[in-house]
């Protein structure tokens, strides 16, 4: 499929939930999953079949990076770009992130009206790299 | 701070749907400040200043996202001295910012 239409963002926080639907959904025109945590994602995973999920770090129960994990297991979800979330924008932290398997870091707070043309880079940029 | 504002870019016709959740996420932060004041320990409190670090400037509250942010920062190791000056500045933006809503 050449065009990015199904994104799965997974936030625990509400107002981000809220902000993202707004962003992704009305202004950037996408079909979303909006899961409030890392269980909720691996359950929709399949069934939703998304090309692009954004994932928040800090999440509790199961935080980001574990849910990248178990993500990269379900079938329809290698290959997919993953992109974290996160308001840390440490030098460190972007390179672990990186290192777990990420595509890519959004830094919060985003900017509601540029999210959905940023996304759709780190949707062809992750093509290029988890072809 | 202005409540009503549209970000720069925005189409006008999504602009009161902007308004509209903007506003909720200010009717929120009355929760977020008790979940500042009431955070049991100190992992808590990084925690909620994270969340509201990462959220406020995403609803055009940047001077609001940068407090949580010393705050946050604050709570870090070497800037425990600073931390009862940025939780007061915190306070006292959310209040306003709250009011304002």
């Amino acid at each position: 499929m050449d065009e990015l239409q199904r994104v799965m963002c997974v936030e625990d926080d509400p107002d981000i939930r809220m902000i993202l639907e707004f962003s992704l959904g009305r202004l950037g025109g996408y079909t979303l999953s909006l899961c409030a945590s890392g269980q909720e994602a691996l359950d929709q995973a399949a069934r939703f079949a998304p090309q692009l999920v954004l994932l928040d770090v800090m999440m509790p129960k199961m935080s980001g990076p574990e849910t990248l994990q178990h993500l990269r297991s379900v079938d329809c979800m290698r290959g997919v770009p993953i992109v974290f979330l996160t308001a840390k924008a440490l030098q460190d932290d972007v390179e672990a992130l990186l290192e777990q398997g990420a595509t890519g870091i959004i830094v919060k707070p985003f900017d509601p009206v540029t999210l959905p043309k940023d996304i759709r880079i780190y949707w062809k940029h992750g093509r290029d790299i988890h072809p | 701070m202005d409540v009503t504002s549209t970000p720069e870019g925005m189409n006008l016709a999504f602009a009161d749907e902007f308004a509209r959740i903007r506003r909720t996420f200010v009717q929120g932060l009355a929760k977020r400040e008790a979940e500042i004041e009431q955070a049991p320990d100190r992992a808590a409190l990084h925690a909620a200043l994270h969340r509201l670090a990462g959220v406020a400037g995403a609803y055009g509250f940047e001077e609001l996202g940068q407090l949580a942010r010393s705050a946050m920062e604050a709570t870090d190791g070497d800037g425990e001295a600073d931390l009862p000056l940025a939780l007061a500045r915190l306070k006292r933006a959310l209040q306003c910012t709250g009011d304002a809503g």
